[in-house]
């Protein structure tokens, strides 16, 4: 019976029948099995699961309202984590993992009497943010800000969403915005 | 005659084969020593680059609108110094007109960039908005006037001021899928003031390029 090296290889013992053509076999299957795997696991390290999704056509936001962003193009996705057809606000993980995440989100000009503040966080499945943002507005520019921020995913499934804030005492648009996530650990 | 593992092609021998252990074995061993080799001389850190633009850079005065600019390539902040490039990344001229960063590589590409903004010093003037933008503009035309798409930005009045111990680091970072064939990132900076004064000038400036795919 041939005894197996700790990755896996088989080679003969003295006890065993004489075949060198199947224990060369042998030998050579287990190797290719493992570099192959080896090989696949470089490869997916350098191709991190991320993607990219955007929107440009207008979203009203309530004053002192939280609104979800939403989005209408998946620029990229190499991991199946858009599904805007389904889920118009969120990227869903398939893979759990450390990854770094970013969006950003462009206030209209504000026309209302009061300007007062631009926000926005990052909101982590149902409740708790993990990153947050707060600036003033503008009376006559765009207001425009762009979050990052390291979170962790522990199970697939789990998903990010953009939530913004606006308290300018009447409803604002944001036109272009962007959410992005790319995996840097596992 | 000999056969061939289905992934790696490592050579073995059949039943049919004349018996000669040694040479058997030894083709074996060489073509598993030159893959594994392949293997290791491939097993490279993660392609990222980072360019650095020294020296005055002054904000147009009136600022150009970010969505319609007259000439969208004016406001491109230029590079000039590599600090570190493992990600076959170009670093246009510093030209105007030019100034673009251009992965030749397709991939999806995390980048950050960074300004550092003194506060405006001119008696009596006030800053109505600081913005730092990241564009994705063509590298095969870089002085096309359509306004390159923007991948994120930042834009807001807040002044640079003793809180800031008179000096902001403002930091825009963005992930976006580059084609390696015409798209590049566009660094772009303007700056508003009431009245307009003549220049509002940034000085050193950063953006740093981590690829994440490998196409």
């Amino acid at each position: 019976m041939p005894a197996v090296t700790p990755r896996g290889y088989r080679y003969p013992l003295y006890t065993d029948p004489a075949d060198f053509p199947t224990q060369s076999q042998n030998f050579a299957t287990d190797v290719d099995t493992d570099v192959q795997a080896l090989v696949n696991t470089a490869n997916s390290a350098l191709a991190a699961p991320s993607a990219r999704v955007s929107a440009s056509a207008n979203q009203n936001i309530p004053a002192n309202t939280l609104t979800f962003v939403t989005f209408a193009v998946e620029e990229y996705d190499n991991a199946a984590m858009g599904n805007l057809g389904v889920n118009n606000d969120r990227l869903t993980f398939t893979s759990t993992g450390i990854y770094l995440v970013e969006a950003q989100v462009n206030f209209a000009p504000n026309g209302n009497a009061t300007v007062n503040g631009r926000s926005g966080e990052f909101v982590q499945n149902l409740s708790a943010f993990t990153a947050r943002h707060s600036e003033p507005g503008i009376q006559t520019f765009a207001t425009e800000w762009a979050l990052s921020s390291l979170i962790k995913v522990s199970s697939v499934g789990d998903f990010v969403r953009v939530r913004v804030l606006q308290n300018s005492g009447a409803a604002l648009n944001i036109d272009a915005r962007s959410l992005s996530a790319t995996k840097v650990s596992n | 005659m000999v056969a061939f593992t289905p992934n790696r092609a490592y050579p073995y021998a059949t039943p049919t084969d004349p018996a000669d252990v040694p040479a058997a074995l030894q083709a074996l061993a060489e073509a598993i020593d030159d893959d594994v080799c392949a293997l290791q001389n491939g097993l490279v850190g993660r392609p990222v680059a980072r360019f650095r633009g020294t020296g005055p850079f002054a904000s147009a005065s009136p600022t150009h609108p970010f969505n319609s600019p007259p000439t969208p390539y004016a406001d491109r902040i230029p590079f000039n110094v590599v600090d570190f490039n493992t990600a076959n990344v170009t670093m246009f001229p510093t030209d105007v007109g030019q100034r673009l960063i251009f992965p030749e590589d397709p991939g999806f590409y995390f980048a950050l960039a960074t300004v550092l903004v003194p506060p405006l010093t001119v008696a009596g003037a006030t800053v109505v908005n600081l913005g730092l933008q990241i564009r994705r503009g063509d590298a095969t035309n870089p002085t096309s006037l359509v306004t390159a798409p923007r991948l994120a930005g930042i834009n807001n009045p807040a002044n640079v001021s003793f809180d800031d111990r008179n000096m902001r680091l403002m930091s825009l970072g963005t992930g976006a899928f580059m084609n390696g064939t015409t798209d590049a990132f566009s660094v772009e900076w303007r700056a508003d003031t009431t009245p307009d004064v003549s220049e509002y000038v940034i000085s050193d400036r950063t953006i740093t390029i981590l690829k994440m795919t490998t196409s």
